[in-house]
């Protein structure tokens, strides 16, 4: 009886997404879990240097990904394919304060766990023979002097595998990596390495001016692209020879809609692209159609997905997007539901990473100051007048008077306010 | 002035917080109300005159197995419960024999089931020769 009435109610759950024709997600495989840790490795250096643009201020981000149903993201492995929970959990934190003129020294810090579990949970994994779950934290100190716009950034990167199961490919259970970034005005050249090995070298070009880091605001050097190119060491696989990848950026309509494509040196040619749209420059909200060639050797075939994403300040929700396939263990098929924060300040600005100008939010508060001063000024005086017949920060007024004065005020007012 | 913005900011950042707890409610413990992450799996060789000597499961490209129950198991017996992380739908490979006791070569079978997860009970007849797999 038990049994029948969980699998009534399993099913029903399951009618759920069934209605809306989002389930029955494909599984992710083995291949793509083992090799998530190098992705990461690489996305969280992408995103420290667009951090590091500015090289002083501060930064926020966390986030989780939502996937309610244990059809959604099943494991292929070599038996079958297994019902359960893909997930990701991160959160990252970069400060920095003045220490001596034009001098900035901060600190970051970036985490994530990711992996795949029997059950869905928030802090404890089931840990089954089947699951895999790992950690990368990236941590670092930056220096920056603004006389003459230099970053030195460096540290380490710790990738630890918490628990994985025996049907993954072979790898090494916990790997300690170093990193450096230097930055001058809009170019920037990242290094990450394994004890005296390069893992990967990336020369990026920033060339587009952006109002957030004293930039143009409009204007033909908006329009300047962004490249990247990144050359991957891959001499410790056995079977594969060094790649180079590129990525550029581009601007085409007033720093709110943007094309990125990127591409694979020597053999592999056309890896993705996508077209966003930022209905404002601080990138708070973001819409993105998005292009991915899946790869061949992982996936079994070789050919185009498309999808597409919405990003508002406090969820994500995303189809088949790019970001999800690299960064979310190939995942497709299904809706991904993400909870995520990231706000970047910079002298007052507030933006989301990658943002070109300050959120509006904040130019709204600024024009109602300005438009009605006055009343606003009156307001602020009243507001102290009130606060003061209460508030301890008054005490010094009423010291001079009595303290039983003060002390009737206070049983009289205080209880009843 | 400040105090206001200080009492938006919170409220605000309530909002915040209450919406992602929301998730952090649906997610973890409460699903195991109703989902199962492990299947305990006995085998009831309900045939009259076979003998199952044991339930595996292999690799789609049959390269590789995982022993799951491994025990005799006589006409009208029942295996032990024997606890595995299959959920989702699997081959197995069941080896018997043409014999009521064990004896004699021993033959293969192999399925593809859907293991919900849970208690399951796994009854095996055979009809015309052929085994049957029942899940009850």
């Amino acid at each position: 009886m038990g049994m029948q009435m969980r699998n009534v109610f399993r099913r029903a759950l399951c009618m759920v997404p069934l209605a809306f024709g989002l389930s029955f997600a494909d599984a992710i495989p083995v291949g793509a879990l083992s090799a998530s840790g190098a992705q990461a490795r690489d996305q969280q250096l992408r995103e420290i240097r667009d951090v590091m643009r500015g090289g002083r201020g501060g930064f926020l981000d966390l986030g989780f990904n939502y996937t309610p149903l244990p059809t959604q993201l099943p494991l292929e492995s070599p038996y079958g394919e297994h019902d359960g929970f893909a997930f990701k959990q991160h959160v990252a934190g970069f400060g920095s304060g003045e220490v001596a003129r034009n001098t900035q020294l901060g600190a970051l810090l970036w985490f994530e766990r990711s992996g795949w579990d029997g059950e869905d949970f928030f802090v404890l994994p089931q840990y089954n023979d089947f699951s895999h779950v790992a950690s990368l934290t990236t941590w670092g100190l930056t220096l920056t002097q603004a006389r003459y716009d230099v970053t030195f950034a460096g540290g380490m990167q710790h990738y630890n595998v918490e628990h994985v199961g025996d049907v993954y490919p072979e790898e090494n259970d916990s790997l300690l990596y170093s990193w450096a970034h230097l930055r001058w005005s809009h170019f920037s050249l990242q290094g990450n390495f394994h004890r005296s090995d390069v893992r990967f070298l990336r020369l990026s070009l920033d060339l587009e001016s952006r109002l957030v880091y004293g930039g143009r605001s409009r204007g033909i050097l908006t329009y300047l692209p962004n490249v990247d190119f990144t050359v991957y060491n891959k001499s410790a696989d056995r079977f594969s020879a060094d790649t180079y990848r590129m990525n550029w950026e581009q601007n085409l309509y007033g720093q709110v809609l943007y094309a990125e494509v990127s591409y694979d040196f020597p053999d592999d040619g056309f890896h993705s692209a996508a077209l966003k749209y930022y209905p404002d420059a601080s990138r708070m909200v973001a819409f993105e159609a998005t292009c991915i060639r899946r790869n061949k050797e992982i996936d079994g075939t070789d050919d185009l997905l498309w999808g597409g994403g919405v990003e508002f300040p406090f969820v994500r929700f995303a189809y088949n997007s790019s970001y999800d396939y690299e960064n979310f263990f190939h995942a497709k098929g299904t809706f991904i539901v993400e909870f995520q924060f990231n706000l970047a300040a910079i002298d007052g600005f507030l933006f989301a990473r990658g943002g070109t100008r300050s959120a509006p939010l904040e130019t709204i508060t600024v024009e109602k100051k300005n438009k009605d001063k006055m009343p606003e000024g009156d307001k602020l005086i009243h507001l102290n007048q009130s606060d003061a017949s209460t508030s301890v920060g008054n005490k010094p007024k009423t010291l001079e008077a009595t303290g039983i004065r003060y002390e009737k005020s206070g049983d009289g007012n205080g209880g009843k306010q | 002035m400040i105090s206001r913005i200080v009492k938006k900011w919170t409220r605000s950042l309530l909002a915040c917080c209450a919406l992602l707890a929301l998730p952090l409610v649906l997610t973890g413990c409460l699903s195991h109300w109703f989902l199962e992450s492990e299947t305990r799996l006995q085998l009831e060789n309900a045939t009259e005159d076979y003998s199952i000597l044991s339930l595996d499961v292999v690799s789609l490209d049959g390269t590789a197995y995982s022993s799951w129950i491994s025990e005799t198991v006589l006409p009208g017996e029942r295996s032990r419960v024997e606890e595995g992380d299959w959920i989702g739908e699997f081959k197995i490979r069941v080896k018997y024999t043409e014999s009521k006791d064990a004896s004699g070569d021993t033959l293969m079978d192999y399925r593809v089931l859907d293991f919900e997860g849970g208690s399951m009970y796994l009854q095996v007849t055979a009809k015309k020769g052929k085994l049957e797999y029942n899940f009850r």
